[in-house]
């Protein structure tokens, strides 16, 4: 069986983008700042829309902000 | 601490101080709530009471410290949470409803010719199971949110 993890560049683009915070990420997206912390922490993997919301908000293709790494046990 | 986070924390603690009281006042009625339908009515009224009560009150107090957040809708993940929470306390909340429909059908039937048949039983039955599915819906969900698996 395999497992899949999700990292995201999240942390580093908000830093690159004037330090914004997670509140103001999460504002953009529309969902709550525990959510963005959540999926900052890769204790949730996002759906496409609010993926796609955070490249979008960062101007980032989608892979450059998540990436799949695919991992067997 | 979100507002949504507040109110299942608060819930919690409600559901595990109501299972301290129900403890608590069945240990004062005795053998009487367990085999007397209206001993066991006055401790199920009182726990409901209770509940009530502390419930309104406790969430009125929430949304007074944070009035802003409980106009807000929930996002994605706080929904996935919630189904997660209902699924664990449905489960739970029928499997006592069955139980308890089934004690309550051996009572009718049998309760007259055996002592230890009585419809308290599927009255605080549905008690307990009642306060275990609340508590076991925002343990789930508490769960999910901190931890998300």
């Amino acid at each position: 069986m395999s497992k899949c993890k999700i990292n995201n560049q999240i942390r580093r683009l908000r830093f690159e983008h004037n330090e914004m915070t997670q509140q103001a990420l999460a504002t953009e997206v529309g969902v709550t700042r525990q959510t963005i912390l959540a999926i900052e922490a890769g204790r949730y993997s996002p759906s496409l829309e609010v993926a796609f919301k955070i490249a979008n908000t960062f101007k980032q293709p989608l892979e450059a902000v998540f990436q799949y790494e695919p991992e067997s046990t | 601490m979100a507002y949504r986070e507040q109110v299942l924390w608060v819930d919690g603690l409600i559901m595990l101080g109501l299972i301290g009281y129900t403890v608590k006042q069945l240990l004062l009625a005795g053998d009487a709530a367990l085999f007397n339908v209206e001993q066991a009515y006055d401790v199920v009224a009182s726990v409901l009471f209770m509940a009530v009560v502390a419930y309104v009150l406790c969430h009125i107090a929430i949304a007074v410290v944070s009035n802003k957040e409980t106009e807000d809708a929930r996002d994605e993940r706080e929904q996935q949470a919630v189904q997660l929470g209902a699924y664990w306390s449905s489960t739970i909340s029928q499997t006592t409803i069955v139980l308890a429909l089934v004690q309550f059908g051996l009572t009718v039937q049998f309760g007259g010719a055996r002592e230890e048949l009585s419809l308290a039983h599927p009255l605080l039955l549905l008690l307990i199971g009642l306060i275990l599915a609340e508590l076991s819906n925002t343990g789930r969900q508490l769960w999910y949110l901190y931890r998300g698996v």
